[in-house]
């Protein structure tokens, strides 16, 4: 069974070459590419591809609208964020609204297709300024909504706190004397509770409160 | 009915010849009696309204006929007739030295032509004294001088203050021509070659996959160098915030990919202070010549990016663990480097120090106002 995949991408040359690399890789199946975030929005949810390549500065609906606004159609394939500018903002905000991870373009081939492959394993990455703006993000909501809002674990502060010092997994591993997967255990649940939150803070938009 | 005669003499008539004597009785202003001066002036208030003189005369014989005039020399062209009227009205005396005369005759027409005089002071105004006026003048033209002396001054200020942001954009678009110079069309020249060559080596695969990969990285490269150069020159990027997250993002890339363990220590909550775009360009600068500098010389393992600030300093502090250097000893070749980030940090208006000690690693630590000092 190839993996199947989507890929928004506006400017044309880069969305032919990365079809070209997608076509030519053995296990992977390209079902669909859309040139704006619009177009990508009324077919994915139909087509429901396992993994969606999403370009973040797409001209119109920008690629963290696109994953806001399919999440609230469907349960969001895994997507994977593509993007020139390392932007903490607009990534962050990517991972909030459900993304799974992220690449700086320039992309290898090779590159590209372990992290299609990876992300379809699941988990996301969690830079230092990733987890600087995810300790911030959970302080305001506090902030806001006392009581009703998804708190962190000490845990899981202990390890954003390691992150953002620059730790990468391994050597949180270390300095917490936990297992590595532990830390990604730790990661995905921080990330759950992030889209949690997020799509929480989406309804209350969207219903107006 | 009675009889008698009267004999008349005209030549022999008894004609009254004594005019009689005048007398002041009183002398009111806004219907209050008024005061005298040391000289024995009557002195009334600039800001009179109604000013009363009652007068009478000395005589017994047929008072009733007694005749008057008056008039404020000064003030009245000629004498005013009041007849029997024994006071005289004015309104609103202006200011000046006053007489105020008054004469009577007695029913035979005999005048007192001597009458009585009074003399009286009205005081001007305070806008009205001639050296209140001169002061106002005075004053009006220094003040009219001060104003445009002031606003001469604003526009040349402001002129210079142009002056200066337009010399400073113009520092600025050469320096972004510099860096497109430098980093971008240094690496599109590479990538031209590079395919020159990848075009030649269809005999010999594996240098031409070199050459290829060659393309990739320099291609990279420039997405990165545009990347920050649009970073540095983007004007939403002038918060406190956003250039701490650029750093955050920056330091662990480059020392990563020179297998340098990058540490941050920088405090959670940022403020949302806006930075100058000339600060957070010389101090990114600075901070990579110093990372350029731990990884070419510093032989370290591991870098702590330290940030601080308070509202008016910004602090950023770079410390390896590498073999170090002394001060004061031998000069290095690093010692031009350090030159060149302390010329960077006095340009606006911050300091660069360095605690280095052989074999203990080296400290570089940069302070910079948040606020510009000339404002």
């Amino acid at each position: 069974m190839p993996i199947t995949i989507a890929l928004v991408e506006d400017n044309t040359a880069v969305r032919k070459s990365m079809l070209d690399i997608l076509e030519g890789a053995p296990g992977c199946k390209c079902v669909g590419s859309f040139s704006s975030g619009e177009e990508a929005l009324s077919e994915i949810p139909r087509l429901r591809p396992q993994v969606v390549l999403m370009d973040i500065s797409l001209t119109g609906m920008d690629g963290v609208e696109c994953v806001r606004q399919l999440a609230r159609q469907m349960d969001l394939p895994q997507i994977l964020m593509l993007t020139v500018h390392e932007d903490p903002d607009s990534i962050f905000n990517s991972l909030a609204a459900g993304a799974a991870g992220y690449l700086l373009k320039p992309v290898r081939a090779t590159q590209l297709l372990a992290a299609v492959k990876d992300v379809y394993g699941g988990g996301a990455p969690m830079t230092s300024s990733i987890a600087r703006k995810v300790v911030q993000s959970f302080k305001r909501v506090a902030l806001i909504e006392k009581p009703a809002a998804e708190t962190l674990s000490p845990r899981e502060v202990d390890v954003l706190d390691y992150l953002a010092k620059g730790f990468s997994y391994k050597e949180t591993a270390d300095a917490m004397g936990i297992s590595y997967s532990t830390v990604h255990t730790h990661i995905e649940r921080i990330y759950h509770k992030l889209h949690v939150q997020s799509r929480a803070r989406a309804v209350a938009r969207y219903l107006g409160v | 009915m009675r009889t008698g005669l009267a004999v008349v003499n005209p030549n022999r008539t008894l004609v009254d010849r004594a005019a009689p004597r005048v007398l002041i009785e009183r002398v009111a202003v806004d219907g209050h009696p008024a005061g005298t001066d040391a000289r024995g002036r009557f002195v009334f208030p600039s800001a009179n309204r109604r000013l009363d003189v009652d007068f009478t005369a000395t005589t017994f014989i047929a008072p009733e006929n007694v005749r008057f005039r008056y008039r404020i020399e000064g003030l009245d062209d000629d004498w005013i007739e009041s007849g029997a009227r024994r006071s005289a009205t004015y309104l609103r005396v202006p200011a000046g030295e006053y007489a105020f005369h008054v004469a009577a005759c007695n029913s035979a027409g005999i005048w007192n032509e001597q009458g009585t005089t009074i003399a009286m002071t009205v005081p001007p105004f305070l806008w009205d004294r001639w050296w209140i006026r001169a002061a106002c003048l005075v004053s009006f033209t220094i003040g009219v001088i001060a104003a445009v002396r002031y606003v001469s001054f604003r526009r040349l200020r402001f002129k210079l203050l142009r002056l200066e942001q337009e010399t400073s954009l113009q520092r600025e678009r050469a320096r972004i021509a510099q860096d497109l110079h430098d980093d971008i069309g240094a690496s599109l020249t590479h990538i031209a070659l590079l395919s020159e060559l990848a075009q030649k080596d269809f005999e010999k695969p594996v240098q031409a996959k070199e050459h290829i990969d060659q393309i990739f990285r320099s291609a990279r490269t420039v997405v990165r160098a545009l990347d920050q150069i649009g970073w540095t020159v983007n004007p939403r990027n002038d918060t406190l915030e956003l250039f701490v997250a650029f750093l955050c993002t920056y330091a662990p890339d480059y020392l990563g990919s020179a297998k340098i363990r990058c540490r941050l220590d920088v405090p959670m909550d940022v403020p949302p202070i806006p930075l100058r775009p000339e600060v957070g360009h010389h101090l990114y600068l600075a901070v990579k010549e110093s990372l350029h500098n731990v990884v070419k010389h510093a032989g370290a393992t591991e870098v702590w990016l330290r940030l601080q600030w308070t509202e008016e300093m910004m602090t950023v502090v770079v410390a390896d663990n590498g073999r170090g250097f002394e001060i004061d000893g031998k000069v290095s070749a690093d010692a031009d480097g350090l030159g060149n980030l302390n010329r960077r940090l006095t340009e606006i208006g911050g300091r660069c120090e360095y605690r280095s000690e052989h074999g203990k690693g080296t400290t570089t630590t940069f302070t910079a106002p948040l606020k510009n000092p000339t404002h």
